[in-house]
């Protein structure tokens, strides 16, 4: 039993509307529709439903590619499977104007092929079950709304896949009275509430279970908050995360991702400015040049252009996977941005660049130097009590005992900056240890000891990894009135023999503590996080590492080729020509093959009044009794069947002498001989509802 | 049962632990096809689809439209489940059997049925369970299925082809459900069900089930509902045959009272004769007995009939049981189509003991034949000196023999020979896995693989 009427043609519009392409979802209903109003059908056969099957493989493995080389990674699985009813199509059209009315389960696998033809060698019996497509591809169409781009921004998704699936169940309820439907209508209700109710239950189970647990995976999230232990997690990846190409000078020791200036409990957010009113807003976009035909955005605080373009900057060239909104890792001296093609780039206060991609990989040049500022100075903000305070000097109340005897300890109150520096270093090389191998990436989650953190690095367990010593060192520096912020980013590299290119890998990313030079009036990076870190952080690749590297090297190049101007449409070419030559060829031996219904069964929908006559309507009642009729028996004779299971007053005999004379006798027939006969066949008809006789079930 | 080699020797521990987990596999499995429905299974599939999907949804915001829709799957499935105890329905149920079906060919099983719960009962069928076609494991480990050892190692190792191919060979029937039950309480009506019986013999219709879907039309309760146990007789197979002559030419037979329906002689007019006492009266001839002033009859010419012999070869070599049954298809095929009113079959073959059965004018009905062919079941040794000496003490009455083999052998190819030197015309219809490169005169090999076709290409003159 196929879909009903019109329902696929709903559902791929439902389709296209939450995919973002309704003209396509508008498409697919037509062919799938518009079998209802034509004749045309083709014979297909085994044969051609596999090689259906095989060309929507095809289409679903190239999607795939295309998707993956997109630089999605395992969301290519996500972005192919949107696209299911457009790659499912071919089948749904041997479904649909193939005289067969179901399909074969020998179509879709090998092993079911296999053994068929095993059997039909040895003459052994073999079942092959069939179905019709059409469910099928109605379950693809909701599955793949599901995941469209307006589907988490609309609150129609449910309701409307709910309508599609009880209007596909509904069939079943036709002869099942009344109660039937109330009942599942009274189901599809509380289904929909459940519905709601699950996906709140899964989303706070999901919240639960990987909170904290997002790193680097989710640039949105750190572009305001970092916890203490999610570093490490990155740390964990030897897959290449940006390249280097050396331009000019010496290439940067640290390139940032992001700076955060609020701690509290072993995490850090980043605190804006008390004037700007939300984090949105704190994202500002770069200026840029003045040069219409030099793309230049300007990255430096309080830099002019001439200076942060100066030709005899160092520069180099990055080039890596850009996720949506993600964080841009430039060093901490950017001056300007050139060649980057970005619907936007913005920077916040505290220095954190973001970029809005045009292209699934970025490459663009940045010249930098050390004096320079991409973050705002400290700023003066106010507590939850409107007293006064500066973020970059606040130590929260929990650690700033265990900081305060540490600082005095060491006698970090004295001194420049450069001092207090030197001392800071010289104590964590003399009484601390680099290592990643803790018993937990993640502070205890015991109050005190998530509290207490940083004291508990500083006084007890004096090991840890550059997170560890990066929050002490702020922490420290905040104490003796050195404004002091925290940063993630990259450090280290391997550089080629040459020393022209570098590779960023997962391994490289790394924290540190950035202190503000109240003489110089710019921030600087301060890294005390002992130099051996670089050694320890080099974790045995895989074997198949390189292999690897080079995949993902020739897939970034070959996005960057691809977005250039007029490379695209040679990519274009390249996929459309094959494909449109292969449609070319289906196409037309389908229009030569194809056939019109058969003309019997387009002769059963004439209503001409010669052929029907009332009996005509008893068929189907009296096949209930009688089983179906026989092709080859005519109707009358075939009525008389009924003979057995009516009660003798039943105008059978007579009706079928009314029915004989209007279908074949030449005469004109009398007036009345037809409402006769519709009488007749009304009685027959409460007779047949009635059931069969006491004389009949004796039979 | 050959012995086992010592490679299958060194896996028959595995396989039979392999038996323990078909074995119970099988019964989970069609436990649960009868009680979740296509669009169940499509709610399962669907349901783990969905949930691969929701695992790559990263979260943090806003709703979630695939949380959303495994949700309302699963909800929905657990509503199903739930609302299906509530589904109960009580029906008596007398089945009206025909006296005998078809192997492959569906039968329309009626039944009376009478509501006798208290509530309207609508949306329910009736469907019959075939036996349990399990094979046990002794069998399991001893049979090879046809074509086993073209199989990869690992196919032959695990041996799930081999079970599955002894459960489908062992399936009685498959059963498709007629129009829907709607019935208010009290009320009786006839409804049917379709019945494909797959392989012949006595086959026990004694678990007849209600099936009641739950308002979704995902699951299903699958309850027994007593309706008396009975039997119903599956005839072989049959294939269509071209037009054939049997061996031997037509032997007169005494005809007469004892193997004709017709009293006395029936054939041409031969001449007129003396009434003598005893003719019947309708041979009178009365203008004759007018002119002559006696009783004078009519002289008609007797009629005599052929008697063909129909030799079953009950011997298969193991591992050959399917040819057996593609042989007595091959059988019944012939016996349905020889015209029994115009000659008598002798269908001869050897099951513990030396059978006859004779079908023929005023004899027996080819139906006779058929139902001994349901119901015949290989020899478990070959006995091919009795078969001889069987037909070789028929000869004299037998026109000619058509001996039909499962198999081809050398043993098989000197009972043919014996039979000639008998002085009987015989010729075999063989059934094999594969033709043989050179084959004797009149012996026609079938390929198992295609008996209809092959049918159809035999010579007119066997």
């Amino acid at each position: 039993m196929g879909a009903p009427r019109l329902l696929l043609g709903a559902a791929s519009l439902f389709w296209g509307g939450l995919v973002g392409h309704p003209l396509v979802g508008l498409g697919i209903a037509v062919v799938v529709e518009a079998r209802h109003w034509t004749p045309v059908r083709w014979n297909f056969g085994e044969t051609a439903f596999r090689n259906a099957w095989n060309a929507s493989v095809l289409l679903i493995g190239l999607a795939a590619l295309l998707a993956w080389l997109d630089g999605n990674g395992l969301l290519a699985l996500a972005r192919t499977v949107v696209w299911l009813p457009l790659l499912l199509l071919p089948l749904q059209f041997v479904q649909s104007y193939g005289i067969s009315r179901s399909m074969p389960l020998s179509t879709f696998s090998m092993f079911v092929r296999k053994r068929k033809k095993h059997a039909a060698t040895y003459g052994l019996p073999f079942r092959d079950v069939r179905f019709c497509f059409d469910h099928a591809f109605l379950a693809a169409i909701l599955i793949s709304s599901s995941i469209g781009r307006f589907a988490n921004d609309t609150p129609l998704f449910l309701p409307g896949a709910a309508v599609l699936l009880f209007w596909a169940l509904s069939r079943q309820w036709r002869a099942a009275g009344r109660l039937v439907p109330l009942t599942a209508l009274a189901m599809a209700v509380l289904g929909i509430a459940g519905a709601y109710l699950g996906e709140r239950a899964i989303d706070s189970l999901e919240d639960r279970f990987t909170r904290g647990s997002r790193g680097s995976g989710s640039d949105y999230m750190l572009q305001t908050q970092t916890a203490i232990g999610t570093f490490e997690e990155v740390k964990q990846s030897p897959e290449i995360i940006w390249r280097i190409r050396h331009l000019e000078g010496p290439l940067p020791t640290h390139l940032r991702l992001a700076s955060y200036n609020s701690y509290r409990n072993a995490a850090w957010t980043a605190r804006r400015p008390p004037e700007v009113n939300s984090i949105s807003d704190d994202f500002r976009e770069l200026t840029l040049g003045s040069d219409p035909e030099l793309p230049v955005r300007l990255a430096a605080i309080n830099v002019d252009e001439a200076a942060a373009t100066a030709a005899g900057l160092p520069a180099f060239e990055l080039r890596g996977a850009t996720p949506g909104r993600g964080l841009l890792p430039v060093p901490p001296g950017a001056g300007s941005l050139f060649d980057l093609d970005a619907d936007a780039v913005e920077r916040n206060s505290l220095g954190s660049l973001r970029i809005f991609p045009k292209n699934p990989v970025a490459r663009f040049a940045v010249r930098w130097n050390r004096e320079f500022n991409t973050a705002e100075p400290p700023w003066e903000d106010t507590h939850q009590d409107g007293r006064p305070m500066v973020p970059d000097l606040y130590v929260p109340a929990s650690e700033k005992e265990d900081i305060a005897v540490v600082a005095r300890e060491i006698g970090l109150a004295e001194g420049t900056l450069a001092e207090k520096v030197r001392k800071l270093r010289s104590h964590f090389l003399r009484n601390f240890t680099y290592t990643r191998y803790l018993d937990r990436t993640r502070p205890r989650r015991g109050k005190r000891q998530r509290t207490n953190f940083v004291g508990i690095f500083l006084r007890e367990t004096r090991a840890g990894h550059c997170e560890y010593f990066a929050t002490a060192t702020t922490l420290l520096l905040r104490e003796v009135g050195i404004p002091a912020r925290y940063c993630i980013g990259f450090s280290g590299g391997t550089t080629s023999r040459d020393r022209k290119t570098a590779v960023i890998r997962g391994t490289n990313a790394h924290a540190w503590c950035t202190a503000w030079d109240e003489e110089r009036q710019r921030w600087i990076t301060v890294d005390l996080t002992p130099p051996n870190w670089l050694e320890s952080d080099r974790l045995d690749r895989p074997i198949w590492q390189p292999l690897a590297d080079r995949w993902q090297i020739l897939r970034e190049d070959l996005l960057i080729w691809r977005s250039q101007p007029g490379n695209l449409a040679i990519t274009l070419a390249i996929i459309a020509v094959p494909l449109g030559v292969g449609g070319y060829l289906i196409g037309r031996r389908l229009w030569r093959s194809r056939q019109r219904l058969d003309p019997v069964s387009q002769r059963r929908r004439v209503s001409d009044e010669s052929l029907l006559t009332p009996l005509t309507e008893l068929e189907k009642p009296a096949s209930r009794i009688l089983g179906p009729r026989p092709p080859h028996l005519p109707l009358a004779t075939w009525l008389v069947g009924l003979e057995g299971h009516l009660s003798p007053a039943a105008p059978l005999l007579e009706a079928l002498q009314l029915h004989e004379r209007i279908r074949f006798d030449p005469a004109p027939a009398e007036a009345g001989l037809r409402e006769r006969l519709e009488e007749s066949a009304r009685q027959l008809l409460e007779e047949i509802k009635r059931g069969p006789t006491p004389d009949s079930r004796r039979k | 049962m050959e012995p086992a080699r010592p490679a299958q020797r060194n896996k028959d521990p595995v396989r039979g632990a392999f038996f323990h987990f078909y074995h119970h596999g099988s019964a989970a499995n069609h436990f649960f096809r009868r009680r979740i429905r296509p669009a169940g299974m499509g709610l399962l599939v669907a349901g783990i689809v969905v949930t691969f999907l929701a695992a790559g949804q990263t979260g943090g915001r806003g709703t979630h439209p695939v949380f959303q829709l495994f949700s309302l799957g699963f909800s929905l499935g657990l509503l199903s489940l739930a609302i299906l105890p509530l589904r109960r329905g009580r029906l008596e149920v007398h089945r009206e059997l025909p006296p005998h079906a078809t192997a492959g060919e569906p039968l329309r099983l009626s039944y009376r049925v009478r509501n006798a719960g208290r509530r309207r009962l609508r949306n329910a069928w009736l469907c019959e369970t075939a036996p349990d076609p399990r094979p046990g494991k002794a069998r399991f480990l001893a049979s090879r299925e046809p074509g086993e050892e073209t199989r990869n190692a690992f196919d032959r190792t695990f041996s799930y082809y081999r079970w599955n191919w002894l459960c489908e060979k062992r399936t009685a029937y498959d059963c498709e459900t007629g129009p829907a039950i709607d019935l208010a309480p009290g009320e009786s009506r006839t409804t049917h069900a379709t019945l494909l019986p797959r392989r012949r013999g006595l086959v026990p219709l004694d678990d007849l089930r209600l099936l009641l879907p739950d308002p979704l039309g995902f699951f299903q309760r699958c309850v027994r509902t007593p309706a008396g146990a009975a039997t119903l007789a599956v005839l072989p197979r049959r294939h269509r045959l071209p037009p054939f002559a049997l061996p031997g030419s037509a032997r007169f037979q005494p005809g007469g009272d004892a193997t004709s329906r017709h009293a006395g002689p029936s054939g041409e007019f031969v001449g007129l004769r003396d009434y003598r006492p005893g003719d019947p009266p309708r041979l009178i001839h009365w203008k004759s007995w007018a002119r002559t002033g006696r009783p004078i009859v009519k002289e008609l010419e007797d009629t005599f009939f052929p008697r063909h012999g129909l030799v079953l070869d009950t011997f298969p070599e193991h591992g050959d049981e399917d040819l057996f049954e593609h042989a007595v298809s091959v059988a019944a095929s012939f016996v349905a189509a020889v015209d029994t009113h115009e000659c008598l079959i002798d269908l001869m073959f050897v099951a513990g003991r030396e059978q006859v059965v004779t079908a023929g004018r005023g004899t027996g009905r080819a139906e006779t034949l058929l139902e001994v062919l349901a119901g015949v079941e290989p020899a478990p040794e070959p006995a091919f000196d009795p078969l001889r000496r069987l037909v070789v003490r028929h000869a004299e009455d037998l026109a000619g023999c058509l001996a039909i083999f499962a198999g081809w052998s050398p043993d098989r190819a000197r009972l043919l020979e014996q039979l000639r030197i008998a002085g009987i015309e015989v010729a075999a219809i063989v059934v094999c896995q594969q033709r043989p490169e050179a084959t004797p005169p009149r012996v026609h090999f079938l390929e198992a693989s295609s008996i209809a076709r092959d049918l159809m290409n035999l010579p007119r003159q066997l």
